[in-house]
């Protein structure tokens, strides 16, 4: 078993194992929807508002879309703005439509960007990185893009983001000059097993100067080596710890620039277990588990994000971790932004994983982060840096 | 003095071992803190003074100094009084400088470590 297979068996396996947990406390119920769920693709009550079947009642196929929609086919609707800053929950939402119907092997006939209007770098890179599973589920489809449903200005986002190329689409041509949009310098995907990370460091390096060539002005290469090249460290250490050997394990880097408001954009995402679990059941936090448990406070997802981005120490001027000198990692993240003021102030440090979310800004007032619980939860680690030139 | 400074060895980061240090340890990464710490850090202070000059690279990722300065506490390879009698850390590259305060950081932390044990 190998490639998306694999991926799909151990994805099961893991609510199979869920399931009998759920048996073992004695919650049938629970353990029924699960299974349930597992066996049979379902839209809940709250996602129909993102995603229709073709059979359902009221669908209209979209005028000019050739080919024959099956019973059962499932059409994805993408909102008019798609933007975590601005609502979190519906694009989160539509891609965890768009995982689970990957998972339960559910055809998806149509996706429907007729309604788009806005979507923010961090969300059209995670979108192209489900392009990417979803041009490999099926592959025995052939694609097509309606792009005349497209307004131009999105067209021209997915165009230099290099959606067409992950899809294996003819290119269209655009008119839009793209005044007031955002532009992108493209979407890089890496594997994680064929390339090694002594590699990363000379393709940060690389980076940088394209960076450097696309925006016109100098960045300071000494913070941002240390944050990027931290993030991408962490994915190799801990973002596919658990994975079978032979699954494929990915991480995207995507770049946008926008020129109206001068804002250097550099969004790093992987599909792996996230940081919040990955920390919260090593020996490193513990120690912090325990003592938030015996508090009787919630040893959250968004508590662990928390702790992982702050830098404390301890008496002994150890960090939190119980393993000397670890623990290090996502204050370097941070870095980029609060240890270094590129232009303006308002740059920004924006991070999901899984069920949490963490954010940094550096503001005329002061500098802060906090972190957050996100109702739906997204796959994997997206971080982006937003920085004011 | 002068015989001080005949016996110092000095390695620059950048130009000795590579320009885009990364990772913690050798599985991960050829250019890791481990392999400089092992291949080239413990043999040269085996042999007498040391002087790390940190210039001459993209930047540091803080798991490479840590595996470094604070490894070489942990492994023991030599006495921390020997430590702080050889090794010196230092950046010829202003803008590296907080760089090597943050390595000398860690390997006080990893000696202050060592002695509450």
């Amino acid at each position: 078993m190998r490639g998306w297979r694999l991926h799909r068996y151990v994805e099961r396996k893991r609510h199979v194992v869920f399931c009998r947990k759920l048996l073992r406390r004695k919650n049938r119920a629970k353990a029924k929807d699960r299974f349930r769920a597992l066996s049979q693709f379902r839209l809940g009550k709250d996602e129909f508002e993102y995603a229709v079947f073709a059979n359902s009642k009221g669908f209209q196929k979209p005028d000019g879309v050739a080919g024959n929609f099956q019973s059962g086919d499932l059409i994805i609707k993408m909102p008019q703005v798609m933007d975590f800053a601005k609502n979190y929950s519906k694009a989160a939402k539509i891609f965890q439509i768009f995982r689970r119907a990957l998972l339960c092997r559910k055809r998806i006939a149509y996706i429907d960007f007729s309604k788009m209007k806005e979507i923010s770098p961090a969300c059209i890179t995670v979108l192209c990185c489900y392009a990417d599973l979803w041009k490999r589920h099926s592959q025995s489809h052939r694609l097509r893009a309606c792009t005349w449903t497209w307004r131009p200005g999105i067209m021209k986002q997915f165009k230099e983001i290099g959606f067409f190329e992950i899809l294996n689409l003819e290119v269209p041509d655009c008119t839009d000059d793209g005044q007031g949009e955002k532009s992108f310098m493209g979407l890089r995907r890496y594997f994680v097993d064929s390339m090694e990370l002594e590699s990363v460091g000379k393709e940060i390096k690389a980076i940088r100067h394209e960076i450097e060539n696309f925006v016109g002005r100098t960045l300071n290469r000494l913070v941002m080596y240390q944050s990027v090249s931290e993030a991408i460290t962490n994915i190799y250490q801990h973002a596919y710890s658990n994975a079978t050997k032979s699954l494929s394990k990915k991480w995207w880097l995507s770049v946008s620039y926008d020129k109206n408001d001068a804002e250097l954009g550099i969004i790093v995402f992987d599909h792996g277990l996230g940081i919040p679990n990955t920390m919260g059941n090593s020996s490193k936090f513990r120690k912090y588990r325990d003592i938030f448990l015996k508090m009787k406070t919630k040893w959250s997802e968004a508590k662990r994000l928390e702790l992982a981005f702050e830098r404390k120490r301890n008496r002994h001027g150890r960090l939190r971790s119980k393993l000397e000198g670890r623990g290090n990692g996502c204050g370097d993240i941070v870095e980029l932004i609060s240890n270094c003021r590129h232009g303006r102030e308002g740059s920004s440090l924006f991070v999901v994983s899984s069920k949490a979310q963490y954010r940094y800004v550096d503001t005329d007032v002061g500098r802060r982060g906090a972190a957050s619980a996100n109702d739906v939860a997204l796959q994997g680690t997206l971080i982006e840096w937003k920085i004011k030139l | 003095m002068e015989n001080q400074a005949i016996e110092e060895t000095v390695i620059v980061v950048g130009r000795d071992f590579t320009d885009t240090p990364i990772g913690r340890y050798k599985k991960e990464s050829r250019y890791s803190g481990e392999a400089f710490r092992d291949d080239f850090l413990v043999p040269a202070l085996q042999k007498g003074k040391v002087c790390v000059d940190l210039a001459c690279v993209e930047g540091y990722g803080s798991s490479f100094l840590e595996e470094v300065f604070g490894g070489i506490v942990r492994i023991h390879a030599l006495s921390n009084q020997d430590l702080k009698e050889r090794l010196r850390i230092i950046s010829s590259d202003v803008a590296l400088k907080p760089f090597a305060d943050r390595a000398i950081k860690y390997l006080n932390d990893a000696i202050a470590a060592e002695d509450v044990k």
